[in-house]
């Protein structure tokens, strides 16, 4: 039982993938640039939606905290459906095959984009998978999280609804 | 040709020689068992191989042995039973810093004639490079050779931070071999890591490790690719040993 503990919480720490973590502010920033392929086709610019709160996601399908928080972002994304506030998916580092096939398994209802050369990884200074940032209205960046967590929690949920009111 | 081929097949099924424990009495006071695998040569080159946050891994155990039979002495360190810490990577941090110098002195009292080199992965990279920092040896004639498999460094990663390289990183002078799996976040910064390896006067080579994850032979969802090649841990620590092993008469 304890070895099996040990192994469950291995798979979240060691493969840069890690748990438990909560959203931090951060000093208002302006973001990195971000334009990048998206999985269904044509190119999707950050810049372009100035206006909305944004969730940039990085994540990967060989990451077990990243495949963990998919189902809650996806509630996320339903319940600020309307709103103005858009979720990215950035892949890191794999072919639009994998992550296909990825997809399969675990639905994705928001954009996923492709960064398969990594180019995003050192500009958005991404050392763990999933690294998260919530941007404000001015393309700004508000949170961070490295690690995954509930989306949907009502916590969350409330620190995304002040960036929203702002 | 066939006796040759016959011969080769009969080397590589010999039974491995069990390994032996040996008991090393700390500074501290507390005694560190090493499982011993020995080599057959009495002049064989020696690799001390310090167990992570996990305890004794069986794959590890089983590369040790292959290792053996391949040449290569190998002494595998539980470090966290003698302190009766738990398996976790922060217990890691509170080995004492002269009681992993002193295993490696102790070790080359021992084997005068052997040539030392460490190893170990993930969080034990930083108590590894900790003993190698604190013992003079380690400089005496040249840089330690030490293979680190998937080396985590940082004291702690923040979102939209730069995360600190543990202290010792900047203390390390070693002739170092980095395995990197591709699929770890530590695969986009392995760059980072040897510039600052190197700026502290280390040698370092890397090796990234294709459709693997960090700890592929020790993970619970370990990928049929990643069976495999934990089943084959022993042939890649030999070829990241290779360019330091003497050379065949």
């Amino acid at each position: 039982m304890m070895r099996a503990f040990r192994f469950a919480l291995f798979c979240v720490l060691a493969a840069g993938g890690v748990a438990a973590a909560d959203l931090k502010p951060l000093p208002a920033k302006p973001a990195p640039a971000l334009r990048l392929p998206s999985l269904g086709g044509g190119q999707t610019d950050l810049a372009a939606l100035r206006g909305q709160v944004v969730l940039v996601n990085f994540w990967a399908t060989w990451c077990p905290p990243c495949r963990k928080e998919m189902p809650s972002m996806n509630r996320l994304a339903e319940k600020l459906k309307g709103r103005p506030f858009t979720l990215l998916g950035v892949n890191a580092g794999e072919d639009a095959a994998t992550i296909q096939a990825f997809i399969q398994q675990v639905p994705v209802h928001f954009p996923l984009l492709l960064d398969e050369d990594g180019a995003s990884i050192k500009p958005w200074q991404v050392f763990v998978f999933p690294t998260s940032y919530v941007l404000d209205k001015q393309g700004r960046l508000r949170l961070g999280l490295t690690g995954s967590i509930e989306w949907d929690a009502p916590e969350t949920v409330a620190r995304l609804e002040a960036l929203l009111a702002e | 040709m066939r006796v040759a081929f016959l011969f080769f097949f009969l080397c590589l099924c010999a039974p491995t020689r069990a390994a032996e424990s040996i008991n090393l009495a700390l500074p501290s006071g507390a005694e560190l068992q090493v499982q011993r695998h020995a080599a057959a040569r009495p002049d064989a080159p020696l690799l001390l191989w310090l167990t992570g946050e996990y305890g004794p891994i069986a794959a590890e155990a089983q590369a040790a042995a292959d290792l053996a039979r391949r040449g290569v002495e190998v002494h595998l360190a539980d470090w966290l039973a003698p302190y009766f810490l738990p398996q976790l990577p922060r217990s890691l941090g509170e080995i004492p810093d002269a009681d992993l110098s002193a295993w490696l002195a102790e070790t080359q009292r021992r084997y005068p004639e052997r040539r030392l080199m460490l190893l170990a992965a993930g969080h034990a990279a930083e108590p590894l490079l900790r003993a190698a920092a604190r013992w003079p040896g380690a400089q005496q004639h040249a840089p330690l050779p030490t293979v680190l498999l998937f080396p985590l460094l940082y004291r702690g990663v923040d979102a939209g931070a730069e995360p600190e390289y543990a202290p010792v990183v900047d203390a390390t002078r070693l002739d170092l071999a980095l395995l990197v799996p591709k699929a770890s976040a530590g695969y986009w910064w392995r760059e980072r890591l040897q510039a600052r390896l190197e700026a502290a006067g280390s040698h370092v080579r890397q090796n990234v490790l294709n459709g693997m994850r960090d700890g592929f032979y020790r993970r619970s969802d370990a990928s049929e690719t990643e069976t495999a090649a934990g089943a084959r841990l022993g042939d890649l620590i030999h070829s990241l040993l290779q360019p330091w092993l003497p050379t065949a008469p």
